[in-house]
């Protein structure tokens, strides 16, 4: 029940609201709460910014994956083909591959992706076939040079392009595999090495791109296999290219 | 004032932990994604690196999947790679050893990476990638193992090994599985047209040869088609019986006492029975094969226990009973003989890893060997000349599993009568020998009925005055 005191009209000249120490307090706490609500925002648009470029970094450099992937998986062109050729080395990959409706198939490229440290990139120089016979195409027709990656860079220590051949066994040392490291003598595969070249690992790491506030590196990994079918079970296990 | 002070200073807090939390999640939700991604790139890796193996290398990952761990970023992730035959036209896993229907060829390998790792949750779960393989031209072949039984299933655990040399090859492969819980195993890729296959089945298990010994085989294999071998393996039982004489196991306050009885069926590789005895000796080394031994008389029998077999070597047929009757081979069936009382052999269902009981009815023969001859008996003999009986019609074949056929029991005289007389129903041949009149003395008879058969030897007697007996000067070394 109200009293009549409380509907008592205060009297002139009251000197009672806020206090100093409540304006404080109240301050205070406004401009921490702002610099919370400040300090989210900014996160969250770092953190979009961060996501932006490894979402760029990520698109770029798988599609730069692709295309090679691709390429190596069509590098087979006929039974027992050889399609890693000599010269390569671990920064440049030299290989044919082909692709058509044709069961003997009339042309063929040639192809070299180089990966350039300095500046960071990964070109292609595609090469037609000019003549020769399936398989056995050559390949002096004009070449076209394309960048597929930029912002490129090796990826844990670990060489761009890897080759392995087919061992004599399987082993479990990790995955149950029978590949087997070559390592380029003086630094590109040799004739007999490039026949032997039956998979290739491709390893990199992909950056955002010069527009991109934040630059991440996003590493990517992918291996080729060149071969029709498992090896024939058999001691010892004599397996080739593309067979 | 106070209170608002505190209300002011718990929103600040209430607002900077809802703040932090959220980071925490976002910052956690953002690892789940890597860690999922990472184990994704694991699991193509891994995918990759089988592409590469040969059909006999996925082969043994099917029963035994590999299983490694790598550690990315600082998350440790558990891969498993596993591999099977899938059939083409119905996708699914290649062989099931009872149905005839799926014994088909297997059209290619599937070969499947699961990768987890231990933050692995419901939003983010553990990676499993397959893919498939296409094997090399070459023929298969398909180990089967059933149980025999009715209705037929699989048998897992069979390891099978099968020898080839490659066409490509000087060298033989050895290339070796175990048959999956669908009892089968399939062996592809092979660049030769035969093989030679060794399969040994899980201990206990015993073949309806009564062996658990399997001998290698050489298999012929069809060019580019998946050839099927198939094994009949089962747990073995074992059939305890005892000995009895109408219906007991004692008579006039005597244990009935035998030494060996047949367990026959007609399911069993011929000669289709097994010899049980009271006691044994085993081959050691090659097949392993089990000798019944005579002239230990008991109360019980039972059929042959090895380390090989541990519960018993018979094949345990779900719709075929076992026939048990005393004796040493098919003959000394009651149905063998006249059976004028129209007797029939006790039998038992034998059930894989058990051991049955069951009663094994005698016969008795009462034979008496007087120091006289017919005309003037005499007393019985006192001393405890031998006694040789020979089961003649069970010269041959040698029962399953054992190493030789048994046939001849000795025992001695006790008061000029047998010193165990029940015996098994045929026909017999008793020889009893005199040291001192270094003689042979030899009566036949057949037991058709339990009453058996009675026969006296008159040791004074000539042939002329005892026709039903023959005698036969013999030194020592030619006794019975």
């Amino acid at each position: 029940m109200l009293t009549h005191e409380h509907h008592r009209l205060d009297p002139i000249g009251d000197t009672s609201g806020f206090m100093l120490i409540e304006l404080l307090v109240a301050m205070v706490s406004a401009t921490v709460v702002t610099g919370a609500l400040f300090a989210v925002l900014i996160v969250g648009l770092h953190q979009t910014a961060r996501i932006s470029g490894t979402v760029a970094a990520t698109e770029l450099g798988r599609t730069t994956m692709t295309r090679m992937v691709d390429e190596l998986h069509s590098a087979c062109i006929s039974k027992e083909f050889e399609p890693i050729q000599a010269k390569s080395t671990e920064s440049e990959l030299i290989f044919v591959s082909a692709v058509g409706q044709e069961a003997v198939l009339k042309k063929a490229a040639q192809h070299k992706i180089v990966y350039s440290k300095a500046a960071g990139t990964l070109v292609e120089t595609t090469t037609p076939s000019s003549g020769g016979e399936w398989p056995n195409f050559e390949y002096k027709g004009t070449p076209t040079t394309t960048r597929i990656g930029q912002d490129i860079s090796e990826s844990g220590g670990k060489k761009v392009f890897q080759y392995y051949k087919y061992a004599t066994s399987s082993s479990t040392t990790n995955a149950v595999t029978t590949l087997t490291p070559i390592t380029p003598e003086s630094g590109a595969l040799t004739e007999a090495q490039a026949k032997e070249a039956a998979a290739v690992q491709i390893n990199y790491a992909a950056g955002a791109p010069e527009t991109a506030q934040y630059k991440p590196t996003v590493e990517l990994s992918d291996q080729v296999t060149l071969a029709f079918t498992a090896p024939s079970a058999e001691t010892p296990i004599v397996q080739k290219p593309c067979e | 004032m106070m209170i608002e002070v505190l209300i002011t200073a718990f929103m600040v807090g209430l607002i900077v932990v809802g703040t932090l939390t959220g980071f925490s999640v976002a910052d956690g939700t953002s690892a789940d994604q890597r860690r999922h991604d990472n184990a994704a790139v694991l699991a193509a890796e891994s995918q990759e690196q089988l592409r590469t193996d040969p059909a006999n290398a996925l082969e043994a990952l099917e029963v035994n999947p590999h299983t490694y761990t790598q550690t990315l970023n600082g998350t440790t992730y558990k891969i498993t790679e596993s591999a099977k035959y899938i059939n083409n036209s119905t996708g699914a896993a290649t062989c099931t050893a009872p149905s005839e229907a799926s014994k088909q060829n297997s059209s290619y390998l599937q070969i499947t990476t699961v990768v987890s790792w231990a933050a692995a949750n419901s939003t983010y779960p553990k990676v499993e990638q397959s893919s498939i393989v296409t094997p090399p031209t070459g023929s298969a072949l398909e180990i089967d193992a059933v149980n025999g039984a009715t209705p037929e299933e699989g048998v897992s655990g069979l390891s099978a090994s099968i020898e080839y040399t490659g066409v490509e090859s000087t060298k033989s492969t050895t290339v070796e599985g175990t048959t999956s819980t669908n009892g089968c195993v399939v062996f592809g890729a092979i660049p030769a047209t035969a093989a030679t296959v060794t399969a040994k089945a899980p201990l206990g298990y015993v073949t309806p040869a009564d062996t658990f010994k399997i001998p290698p085989e050489l298999v012929t294999l069809a060019p580019n088609l998946t050839t099927h071998k198939e094994y009949v393996v089962n747990r073995g039982g074992a059939i305890k019986g005892e000995f009895t004489y109408k219906g007991e196991s004692t008579y006039k306050g005597t244990a009935v006492t035998g030494e060996t009885f047949v367990a026959h069926n007609t399911k069993l590789t011929t000669p289709s029975f097994v010899l049980a005895s009271t006691a044994y000796s085993y081959e050691t080394g090659g097949e392993e094969r089990y000798t019944p031994l005579a002239n230990t008389n008991a109360s019980t029998a039972e059929s042959p226990v090895h380390p090989g077999y541990p519960t018993g070597n018979l094949f345990p047929f779900n719709t075929e009973k076992y026939e048990v009757w005393a004796g040493d081979c098919v003959k000394n069936s009651i149905t063998e003989t006249t059976n004028p009382e129209k007797l029939a052999n006790e039998s038992v269902l034998v059930e894989p890893g058990k051991t049955v009981p069951v009663k094994i009815p005698l016969s008795l023969v009462t034979l008496t060997v007087y120091t006289g001859k017919p005309s003037s008996p005499g007393s019985a003999v006192s001393e405890a000349l031998p006694v040789r009986i020979t089961n003649t019609a069970c010269k041959e074949p040698t029962p399953n599993d054992a190493t030789a056929p048994l046939y001849v029991h000795e025992q001695t005289l006790s008061g000029g009568h047998l010193k165990d007389p029940f015996q098994p129903y045929g026909s017999f041949s008793l020889c009893v020998y005199s040291k001192p009149k270094e003689k042979n003395y030899t009566v036949t008879y057949a037991n058709e009925k339990p009453e058996g058969s009675t026969r006296n030897i008159y040791l004074e007697a000539t042939e002329a005055e005892a026709p039903e007996q023959k005698i036969e000067k013999a030194p020592p070394a030619s006794s019975c």
